[in-house]
């Protein structure tokens, strides 16, 4: 029996011809990537690209299987085509180990595919896949899974609803002066741990001066001077790393002096419980008492799960110190710029958010949280398994096998909740495209240009006003790159800088906003193709 | 590995069933019976996520159909027995997963060693003929052993899960929300005298816990009511406007929450509908020293909703977010937990009590398994299922099926063909001959043979539908016929793949014993990309 002769017969030659010779993008290869390349593969898909800028982790391989323990740290898509090859040799993979917004992956480029398949873990990724597609018109199969729910939905041009027709959820965000000076709830300590500490520490530090002259008031004057003279002082300290004491200069100061000089601000603590310093000797002296005791208690359960003790905590704070430090000094040899970023999936940072966190959460008599707790509240960690991709990647191919045979009206959002009886996968038809999207709405133009020599009054002068050479320089639009401001009626300091020097190359999209009243609303994209 | 290795590595689904679940994956024995497509990719599924061990039985040689359609066989497997090719590289997915596996013939092993089956937690069987099905399903429902029956052919899914009983404590609900607003207990009642709300501050008045407001106006509405809570809805709104009319400004984001949960307050706190059923259960009623943990402690359960909390189940003892400065929230937090603390303390002199009674011993029941029942109390589950002999022979739903069967988009047609198939089987001992099915589906191009092969099939249809006496047969089913017979009777690796997730996703429901799985059947339609369950 010749090989994919049961799709044949299933599919119709006419349309396995075209799942044979279509050209298909795949933009991620992780947990929905890998079980979709093996799909596209087994079903006959012939001529695939996929793009993934990941590296293997140790916690993609519960679902990730194309994935093995030899292949840590190597690139995703580079590893996925390998394994998938060995089940169909005769297929014509190529992978990018890559950022799917490189210039390399122009609209051109976009072009030359017949459809495109997002497995994406996020929204800036599917924004801008879903914006290419729309500007090169062609279909895009969108999907996503989180523990054991999953969707696919279809993306075309003028047809579907696109990707940001429907808001999308913002993150929380919490005012500065909670998390630095009034932490109310856990998660408070762990934003604390995680983006302002961490980042002092070992990471590149926030510009938060901005944020704070924001939030300046009568009533808090004083609290933000204090706030910023803080963070001076840790920057100073943070020059001590690699000495022996440093983990207990860093422990004096965010634990005891931060803490009584909060404490001298009596207001403050009326209507609030006053927090309680820790003091490093006491902890130290605590420590050793304890270590004579036997300690056998807890021994059994994961180390992970259980809240540790004051202790714990306190060892732990100085051990992750150490660790991210001799981190950080070993790859400042080869780059003295480096920094560290936090991730999720390393110890050293869990231990260090968790034992700081906890460690704060004491002093504000906040309630405690067990490692694993504070992982998934710093790493905002979306679950995930083997058995959801497998359903959401079983489904994109069903959907592609209808967008190739030219049935888009038969394509459907698919839903997939188990706990959702009777149906545990129900689908709905494909919803129109909403006339106020900003995003699918809008015009999208190619742009020859030569970047070199264009300038930004070039731009605004010949292709927003024509060649009227009696035009004003002031236009009253908006012009916006990947979310930067390039010019608007009150800033036209760009005006004669090249596109080449805005960074405006190949590949990028300007994004043209009239600002008049009687203009129509919506925006022109102008896709930048430089000649 | 060691364990911290094994948490990061589980980490993304420990989040959905905790360490509990993830050692009852690692305790687990999973049989797969023949390695087809479809079984693969489900023990591929249960394999990632680290189940025990599993053990594939078949006797097959591996064929060039098998290279072409499992992800798992290459061209240099062909020959080869099929149980040990797929094990050996099911094997590679997780060296923490054992991998075994019987090249034997299910058949002849379901005739000769039953036995044999009885070894595992979970058994999935994939293409056994309708007879020896139904003997291994009634060994296995004797034992209490999860049976799953899988089929794919074509662009169709089918799985049943066949077992005598399942019980679920966490059901893993939205949100646990057991505040007793309506009935407080003394110390709650006490904490919130507490509060003056005249007498505070902006700030305090600010901070004040939304569970406080709703328990210090519903006082006043029962002193100024005869004791009774809101309950028509004119009342209803008439009590939101006083909280509304205690409300400083606008700001006040506490009294937003108030307002927004006024509805617990009229809610009355009782046993729900589904856990007195349980209660009434003569499993609950009648225990023996063979009573699982699960009926053992929903009898202790019920005995102290008869007695120390009248009427009441155990409160659940958390308490959600909230609107509150620290210490406050914390002492609320406080209230709750200790009176769980307590309440649990005396569920667990019941289940002592039933234990000796039964002749067991109290570490029969760990108190952590007390503690999560009592969290759970509310939610708990028991699903009943029907035996394949009921399904089968003795009491198949004909009513239901012809109703569903009326309906030309319901996907109870693909049930009907894949028994079809099945009887096609029994006597013809081979499936439907895909070579002889036209190619192009085009009925005018069918040759004779292909036709003679339609018509044989549909024989068995009607054999089935005169069995559950259906004469009203629906004009669809004929192109339904064609349509699954287009594959030939074959699996796609696609769908493979997709019923694979469907059929392990329930697999670790049961193991887990965590969230709700199916009752009993699903079907997947592919084309339309939509699954219906159904109880047969």
């Amino acid at each position: 029996m010749p090989r994919f002769s049961h799709y044949e017969a299933a599919l119709g030659s006419q349309l396995f011809e075209k799942v044979k010779s279509c050209r298909v993008l795949m933009v991620g290869a992780g947990g929905i990537g890998c079980e979709l390349l093996k799909n596209l593969v087994m079903s006959g898909f012939n001529q695939i690209e996929l793009v993934d800028l990941d590296t293997i982790d140790l916690s993609n391989l519960n679902r990730q299987f194309l994935f093995q323990k030899q292949h840590i740290k190597k690139s995703k898509a580079q590893v996925a085509r390998e394994s998938a090859l060995k089940f169909n040799p005769n297929a014509n993979i190529v992978a990018h180990h890559a950022n799917i917004k490189d210039p390399q992956f122009s609209i051109e480029w976009f072009k030359s595919f017949d459809i495109v398949m997002n497995a994406l873990d996020n929204l800036d990724a599917r924004r801008h896949v879903n914006t290419m597609c729309l500007v090169a018109n062609i279909p895009l199969i969108e999907s996503g899974s989180e523990g054991y729910l999953g969707q696919v939905t279809i993306i075309k041009k003028g047809e579907t609803e696109c990707y940001e027709c429907q808001p999308k959820p913002t993150r929380k965000t919490y005012p500065v002066c909670t998390i630095r000076s009034t932490p109310s709830s856990p998660i408070h300590c762990i934003v604390w741990a995680k983006s302002y500490l961490f980042n002092q520490l070992f990471g590149i530090p926030e510009e938060e001066d901005e944020e704070l002259d924001k939030e300046l008031n009568d009533e808090n004057a004083d609290e933000i001077a204090n706030l910023k003279a803080e963070t001076l002082a840790l920057k100073r300290i943070r020059e001590a790393m690699g000495s022996q004491d440093y983990p207990k200069i860093v422990f004096q100061k965010i634990f005891n002096d931060d803490i009584n000089r909060l404490l001298i601000m009596e207001d403050m603590w009326k209507t609030r419980k006053r927090p309680a310093p820790l003091v490093y000797e006491e902890l130290e002296k605590l420590k050793d008492t304890e270590s004579q005791m036997d300690q056998t208690t807890n021994s059994n359960t994961l180390r992970d799960q259980r809240l540790w003790s004051l202790t714990e905590n306190f060892s732990m704070f100085l051990e992750s110190i150490k660790r991210l430090s001799t981190q950080l000094l070993a790859e400042k040899v080869t780059n003295p710029d480096a920094s560290l970023t936090f991730d999720k999936d390393d110890i050293d940072a869990m231990d260090f958010i968790t034992a700081t966190s906890n460690l704060r959460a004491r002093i504000f008599g906040i309630e405690e949280k067990t490692k694993f707790q504070v992982k998934a509240m710093a790493g905002n960690i979306i679950p995930a398994i083997a058995t959801t991709n497998a359903i959401v990647a079983g489904m994109i191919v069903m959907q592609a096998f209808k967008v190739l045979n030219g049935d888009l009206n038969e394509c459907k959002t698919v839903y997939c909740s188990p706990d959702r009886r009777p149906k545990s996968i129900l689908s709905e038809s494909l919803n129109k495209p909403n006339p106020d999207c900003s995003v699918c709405q809008s015009a999208h133009v190619t742009l020859n240009v030569n970047v070199k020599k264009a300038t930004l009054r070039d731009f605004l002068k010949e292709v927003i006003h024509g060649h009227d050479e009696d035009e004003e320089d002031i236009c009253e639009v908006s012009v916006e790159e990947g979310g930067r401001i390039i010019y608007d009626v009150e800033y036209d300091d760009n005006l004669d800088v090249t596109f080449e020097k805005l960074n405006i190359t190949d590949g990028k999209m300007v994004k043209v906003t009239p600002e008049s009243e009687d203009d129509e609303k919506y925006p022109t994209v102008f896709a930048i193709s430089h000649r | 590995m060691n364990i911290d290795k094994k948490t990061q590595k589980y980490d993304r689904q420990l989040r959905l069933w905790q360490a509990s679940g993830q050692a009852a994956l690692e305790n687990s024995k999973v049989c797969l019976i023949n390695g087809t497509a479809t079984g693969c990719e489900i023990l591929k599924d249960l394999v990632l996520p680290g189940i025990g061990s599993f053990t594939v039985v078949d006797k097959k040689e591996v064929d060039g159909a098998d290279a072409g359609i499992s992800f798992f066989l290459d061209e240099d497997r062909i020959g080869t027995n099929r149980a040990q090719a797929v094990t050996e590289l099911l094997q590679e997915l997780n060296e923490d997963v054992r991998g075994f596996y019987l090249a034997e013939d299910p058949i002849s092993l379901i005739e000769n060693r039953l036995d044999y089956f009885l070894q595992f937690t979970i058994v999935i069987a994939t293409d056994i003929p309708e007879k020896p099905l139904l003997k291994l399903s009634e060994a296995l429902w004797n034992a209490n052993i999860p049976l799953f029956i899988v089929r794919t052919i074509g662009f169709i899914g089918y799985f049943r899960i066949v077992q005598p009983e399942h019980t679920v404590v966490e059901t893993h609900p939205d949100s646990i929300m057991d505040l007793r607003l309506d009935v407080p207990f003394p110390a709650l009642e006490q904490y919130a005298k507490t509060f003056d709300f005249d007498s505070m501050d902006n700030m305090d008045h600010g901070h004040i816990p939304y569970v406080v407001i709703l328990l210090k106006y519903l006082d006043q509405w029962k002193k100024d009511h005869d004791g009774k809570l809101p309950c028509t809805s004119a009342e209803k709104k008439q009590f939101k406007q006083i909280i509304e009319s205690g409300r400083r400004n606008v700001d006040e984001e506490n009294f937003a929450e108030a307002l927004a949960n006024a509805w617990r307050a009229f809610t009355a706190t009782k046993v729900p509908h589904q856990v007195q059923e349980i209660f009434n259960d003569p499993a609950c009623e009648t225990l023996t020293a063979n009573s699982s943990s699960f009926w053992i402690l929903a009898r202790a359960i019920r005995d102290f909703v008869a007695n120390e909390g009248q009427g009441l189940l155990p409160l659940a003892g958390s308490v959600p977010d909230m609107k509150a400065d620290t210490s406050t929230y914390v002492s609320l937090q406080t209230i709750y937990r200790q009176k769980a603390k307590a309440e649990i303390a005396i569920v667990r002199s019941h289940v002592n009590k039933i234990l000796n009674s039964i002749g067991r011993t109290s570490d029969f029941i760990h108190d952590d398994e007390i503690d999560s029942f009592c969290k759970h109390a509310a939610f708990i589950q028991v699903i009943r299922y029907r035996s394949l002999k009921e399904e089968y022979i003795s009491d198949p739903k004909k009513a239901d099926i012809d109703r569903w069967l009326q309906d030309p988009q319901d996907n109870i047609v693909h049930y009907v063909l894949i028994r079809a198939i099945d009887k096609f089987y029994e006597a013809n001992n081979r499936y439907p001959d895909a070579a002889t099915f036209f190619i192009e589906g085009d009925p005018e191009e069918a040759t004779e043979e292909s036709k003679s092969e339609f018509e044989l099939l549909k024989t068995y249809v009607n054999i089935l539908l005169s069995e559950w006496q259906i004469t009203n047969i629906p004009d669809h089913l004929d192109d339904y016929i064609h349509e699954i017979c287009r594959a030939g009777g074959s699996e796609l690796p696609n769908m493979a793949s997709l019923l694979g997730g469907l059929v392990s996703q329930e697999v670790i429901k049961l193991i887990t014993r965590q969230y709700i799985p199916l009752n009993n059947t699903s079907i997947f339609d592919g084309i339309k990309s939509a699954s219906s369950t159904y109880i047969l």
